[in-house]
């Protein structure tokens, strides 16, 4: 009876998922090129409180509080607004920054201007920005873009891929391999290697 | 003919050989399906036996729609619409547009006093539990469950609705909440349940304990930790809740959150969206000149460029004006309203600033003007120093108002109000006494409520003066602050927004403007196109086909198309759901769901000719789309019983029971990553498979197939499995006929003759013998083994092959010579012997084995026959064959034949795999030293109908309390299966099935 054997097998494996160890994205592959992060602040932020400061004008409606009791800061180049934790954050990153404020998105709608802030038409399917980097800088990798929820039409020129958990591509790399305990397998690898053949 | 078929172009050769102009002929929606082959009815109702009950349709529901066409699919379809999956569906389809699930867990009803039912038996169990908020398991899962209740109240509004086939209407109109035992607890309403204790039970019910805040409640903070609040008397404010089904549940509400500035907008916005069709964003266009929107005047109200959307909108955005930002009922202070405070204390129509410097006998006459509405508006005075009065200072001023008077646009005074005498009713900041012909006003904000007869613009004149310094001396400015227009306690709306209504139409009462609202849209046409629409994506797996935007998009013409054509379905359904189908009530969402699959959007299969137009038109086509990671899990479970990872999540088991699998989870498993949503920032399913999608597939189809196989080979009785009836582990590609005898002779002289009988083809066979059970005492003394003397085939009465046994010369170390015999001592597969057997004539023949056995033990010994041909021909590869023809009807819906290709592909990889383990394998199903794991514990329901309490809450376990197998109760039912798998047979059953699973057709609608 091997039985047994097979139930200690599985139990070890039991054991190691539940105290199972993580591996961060960027160590999941050794990558050194750049990475292109691109973050849709929805909801009606402010950026007159943040990189784009407005000073109030005499006469007409107070735009923000902040300039009824200060200026304009500038860290660098960037001008910002002195509210918040922005001083820190401007003083932090001016060097490494550049600011556009204000991009014409062809339209006041707030969806459409989302499909064209990311894709540049306010045609729906064309692919967002990350997919163009990605069909240029990584048209071979099998995660060459990561999309977090928004806009990620891609026109077909890539594939995206949304990912929660960058441990579970440790497991998806390898399907026929027991990720949690070195050395198993879930199919013996020339079965593998059968299932995948072509003829098949 | 079809358009793009070479018929087509032949007929176009023809005429334009008789010389007649042949120009291109559009195709129209009417004519889009011409030449698209439709699915058969018995692939449609598969289909939908997937999208509806997560399974496949049982053989009598096969059978009732084999006659009768469309009317017995019809009715087919109907049945399957019924049951736990069912209502699954309408939940996940629900939640796929309304998203309310992203709050499930999350405090929807709060725990502060408005609730107070809910606020004091949380405060009640924490007290039973000892008073200690951190050690009171059962009051928070009693508050997570009243919480869940709260979260899903939308969606199981709907699925009560569409599985008590009740007006569709009643999704909005609804004037109950559906709740689970505990929410109803927490709503202090009598509902009864079958199971109190259950919260997935939901039933009607209603919010009966709300009371609203002021003055009047007296709570008391009963423990800091948390906040506990207990609730000692609920005041005067209870509240008649005004249920309007879906649209003021209070996680609707919260899914869709209003802010001082938004204020009911995206409720609106949503509201139209989901419930009359209209996408509010883009249903007009819009400048975007940067002078045309240079508007600060409230230009939501008078700017074109934004009242054509908003004049649409924000009438429905007052009518859900009671619920506050968190979709409380009034939840601000007093209990009249949930206006933001900023807009109550600050805003106005109109403002001015006077410095007041005028003496009494030149007093200042000031002019402010105003749109107002009829009824009670307000003026507020507000004296002020610049720089501000000191606190404490006893500086003062005497300014006097003399009087106020309000004119119409034609300058007539319609009000003159002596202040000194209308203030008193009112809350003062003056000193109306202080003189009788004049009124002075202190540093504080004066509000004056003016009687307007009717809206429209007006001119409020105040006239006033200062009279010197009343005390001190100072330098200080003095100002006036007036302002007109503005909050007017009641209210419970904007001034400076349009009148909650709808489509022109005033809501008649703020009380209930909600319900009003529900009303009219159920009232209007567009809610049944929007019902269309609400549903279209879950079956179809894409929104509606809306038109593009550009002439020059790539595929324009047949996007134009496909959105036209769609928009005619849209409309046909809309006008049957509306007038009930066939002979069915009106607004019957089974009826409409029953005509969406039906539709030729839902079944068309193949389009014949290559018309691009066509192409484009009919490419989001719903006949085939990936299922989404949802109903691929329940598709494998209802197919094969195992769902892989399935969790019985022990953190939320408490609470509600869900049953996660590795595929739906999206925040530890594959849910998002397979194209799920978290219904947050991910709301949009992913429909094409991308390479680490099919990593998912990969890792599915490899961890289900061996539990899978393993309980269908050697855990269910033959009568119970699913996939492999009919498939013994003996039976080889080239098997032919065998069996299992027990050999009771004990020596050469009482030998034993073996017999069995079966058809073999001309050509070499092959006559396997193994031993089944071998045995060896402790002891070293007993020992089981077989003793093989002869081995006969005969045909008819001529003996075609006869073989001494002790002849054979077996390489392996399994066996010795023995008394004339030959000795088989295991039962390892290298120990099988094969003799092989020239066959001259196809025919039946009879197989002899001649033999004894060694008693050891307490059983008798066990010798398998089994004789075997080639793998073309034998018993066994058409067995083999016809059920890989039955797994791919059952997997992939295919009706297939031994001889199609996908078979052979199939078999051709069975004969591969089976191949290596012939002289290879060791014994045992997936022996441990075979290095592969079988990893049926990641289905914690696997052993269900097998073991019985096979995975129990355990709290003897030395690191605390836990759910986990009882390995107790399972060893020893473990413990007396065979698990030979002497042949590789099972094994490689295990590799086909994962073939199988990972097929495109497995992973597609």
């Amino acid at each position: 009876m091997k039985r047994r054997a097979i139930l200690k097998g599985l139990l070890g494996t039991v054991g190691m998922a539940a105290t199972g160890f993580r591996v961060s994205l960027a160590h999941a592959a050794d990558y050194r090129g750049k990475l292109y992060v691109f973050v849709q602040a929805g909801g009606g932020w402010d950026p007159t409180s943040f990189c784009d400061p407005k000073n109030n004008t005499p006469g007409e409606p107070v735009i923000n509080h902040w300039a009824e009791r200060d200026e304009v800061h500038q860290a660098g180049n960037i001008r910002y607004a002195p509210f918040a934790q922005n001083a820190a954050f401007f003083e932090k990153y001016s060097d490494r920054m550049l600011v556009i404020n204000g991009v014409d998105a062809q339209t006041n709608s707030h969806t459409v201007g989302i499909v064209h802030n990311w894709s540049g038409r306010n045609s729906e399917g064309y692919p967002a920005l990350s997919a163009l980097l990605a069909a240029q800088y990584g048209p071979e990798l099998p995660v060459a873009y990561l999309s977090f929820g928004g806009y990620s039409d891609t026109g077909g020129v890539a594939r995206y891929t949304r990912l929660n958990n960058a441990d579970l591509l440790r497991n998806l790399a390898r399907p026929a391999e027991n990720a949690d305990y070195s050395g198993r397998r879930y199919i013996d690898q020339a079965d593998w290697l059968a299932l995948r053949a072509p003829s098949h | 003919m079809v358009a793009g078929t070479e018929d087509y172009a032949n007929m176009e050769r023809f005429l334009s050989l008789l010389g007649e102009d042949v120009g291109p002929v559009a195709i129209t929606p009417d004519t889009l399906f011409d030449g698209v082959k439709m699915e058969s009815t018995r692939s449609t109702l598969r289909r939908v036996a997937i999208v509806f009950a997560g399974r496949i349709p049982t053989e009598e529901e096969y059978q009732s729609i084999r006659t009768g066409g469309l009317t017995s699919l019809r009715a087919g379809i109907r049945g399957l619409m019924e049951g736990p999956e069912f209502h699954d569906f309408l939940i996940r389809a629900s939640n796929d547009r309304l998203f309310t699930d992203r709050d499930l867990e999350e405090q929807i009803i709060p725990r502060d006093g408005l609730f107070v039912d809910l606020t004091n038996k949380f405060y009640r169990l924490i007290e039973e539990a000892g008073g200690d908020p951190m050690n009171a398991p059962e009051a928070w899962e009693w508050r997570g469950k009243a919480q869940y209740g709260a979260g899903r109240a939308p969606l199981e509004l709907i699925a009560h609705v569409v599985e008590n086939d009740l007006p569709y209407a009643q999704i909005l109109t609804g004037d109950y909440i559906m709740a689970n035992p505990m929410a109803a607890e927490a709503y202090g309403a009598p509902t009864s349940y079958e199971d109190p204790s259950n919260p997935l039970e939901f039933k009607p019910s209603e919010i009966v304990s709300y009371y609203r805040d002021d003055d009047s409640k007296e709570t008391e903070i009963a423990y800091d930790t948390f906040t506990i609040l207990h609730v000692l008397n609920p005041g005067n404010l209870l509240t008649f809740y005004p249920h309007s089904g879906i649209l003021n549940t209070t996680v609707f509400l919260r899914r869709y959150p209003t802010t001082a500035t938004n204020r009911n907008r995206a409720r609106a916005r949503w509201t139209y969206y989901h419930f009359l069709g209209l996408d509010i964003e883009k249903s007009a266009s819009r400048t975007t000149d940067p002078v045309a929107l240079a508007d600060t005047n409230n230009p939501t109200m008078g700017n074109t460029a934004c009242t054509v959307c908003h004049s649409v909108m924000d009438p429905v955005a007052g009518a859900f004006q009671n619920y506050g930002d968190e979709g409380l009922y009034r939840d601000q202070w007093g209990g009249l309203d949930s206006l933001d405070g900023f807009y109550k204390n600050e805003f106005a129509a109109a403002r001015q600033t006077i410095e007041v410097n005028a003496p009494r006998t030149e007093p200042h006459i000031i002019s402010i003007s105003a749109q107002l509405k009829a009824g009670k508006e307000r003026l507020s005075l507000h004296p002020r120093f610049d720089p501000p009065r000191a606190e404490g200072s006893e500086i003062w001023w005497h300014m006097g108002i003399d009087h106020v008077v309000l004119r119409d646009s034609n300058g007539t005074v319609v009000r003159h109000m002596e202040l000194q005498e209308l203030i008193e009713e009112q809350e003062l900041c003056g000193n109306p006494e202080q003189s009788d012909d004049h009124y002075v006003p202190w540093f504080c904000t004066q509000n004056v409520i003016l009687d307007v007869p009717a809206d429209g613009t007006y001119d409020v004149e105040v006239v006033l003066w200062f009279d010197g310094q009343h005390q001190g001396v100072t330098t200080q400015r003095r100002f006036l602050d007036i302002s007109l227009g503005g909050y007017v306690e009641g209210d419970a709306w904007y001034r400076d927004m349009r009148t909650p209504g709808f489509k022109g139409e005033l809501a008649p009462s703020s009380d209930n403007s909600v319900q009003w609202l529900a009303n009219r849209i159920v009232a209007d046409e567009r809610f049944s196109e929007a019902t269309v629409r609400f549903w279209w994506p879950a079956i179809m797996g894409s929104e509606v086909a809306q038109p593009p935007e550009e002439e020059t998009d790539a595929g324009f013409e047949g996007l134009l198309l496909a959105s036209n054509a769609q928009t005619g379905e849209v409309n046909r359904l809309a006008r049957g759901f509306r007038r009930g189908f066939r002979d069915g009530s009106a607004y019957n969402l089974k009826d409409l769901l029953v005509q969406i699959v039906l539709s030729r959007w839902f079944r068309a299969e193949s389009v014949t000719g290559d018309d691009p137009i066509r192409s484009a038109a009919l490419g989001s086509v719903g006949a085939k789309r990936l299922l989404t990671p949802e109903e691929l899990a329940r598709k494998t479970v209802a197919l094969t019983g195992f769902r892989w990872g399935r969790d019985l999540d022990v953190e939320s088991r408490a609470i509600h029971e869900r049953q996660w699998s590795d595929l739906e989870d999206i925040r530890h498993g594959y849910g998002l990553l397979y194209g799920g949503i978290d219904s947050d920032g991910v709301t949009e399913r992913a429909r094409d498979l991308t390479s680490v999608m099919a990593g998912v597939v990969q890792s599915h189809a490899l961890e289900s197939s061996c539990p899978v196989v393993m309980k269908e080979l050697f855990l269910l009785p033959e009568e119970e499995r699913r996939l492999l009836g009919g498939i013994d582990r003996s039976v080889t590609p080239t098997f032919e006929f065998g069996d299992t005898f027990e050999i009771e002779a004990q020596s050469r002289s009482e030998i034993q003759t073996l017999a069995m009988t079966g058809h073999l083809p001309s050509g070499e066979a092959t006559v396997a013998l193994a031993h089944r059970n071998s045995f060896f005492e402790d002891s070293g003394h007993g020992h089981r083994g077989i003793l093989l003397d002869r081995l006969i085939v005969r045909r008819g009465d001529t003996v075609v092959y006869e073989y001494e046994m002790e002849q054979l010369n077996h390489p392996v170390d399994c066996h010795h010579l023995e008394q004339g015999a030959f000795h088989l001592s295991t039962t390892s597969p290298e120990c099988v012997l094969r003799v092989p057997v020239d066959i001259p004539l196809d025919g039946t023949h009879e197989i002899e084995v001649l033999a004894w056995a060694d008693r050891a033990g307490d059983e008798l010994a066990k010798l398998e026959i089994s004789v075997g041909s080639d793998t073309d021909r034998s018993a066994g590869s058409r067995a083999i064959k016809d059920n890989i023809v039955d797994l791919y009807e059952r997997l992939h819906g295919l009706e297939v034949t031994p001889e199609s290709s996908e078979v052979q592909r199939a078999y051709s990889l069975f004969v591969d795999v089976w191949k290596r383990r012939i002289d290879s394998k060791n014994g045992d199903f997936y022996g441990w030293n075979e290095g592969v794991d079988c990893r049926w514990t990641s289905d914690e329901y696997y052993l269900e109908g097998i073991v019985d309490d096979a995975f129990v809450w355990r709290d003897d376990w030395d690191w605390g309390e836990g759910y986990g197998w009882d390995f107790d109760r399972i060893n020893p039912h473990l413990d007396s299966i065979d698990w030979s798998d002497p042949h590789g047979v099972a094994e490689t059953w295990t590799v086909v099935l994962a073939y199988m699973l990972m097929n495109y057709r497995y992973l597609y609608l």
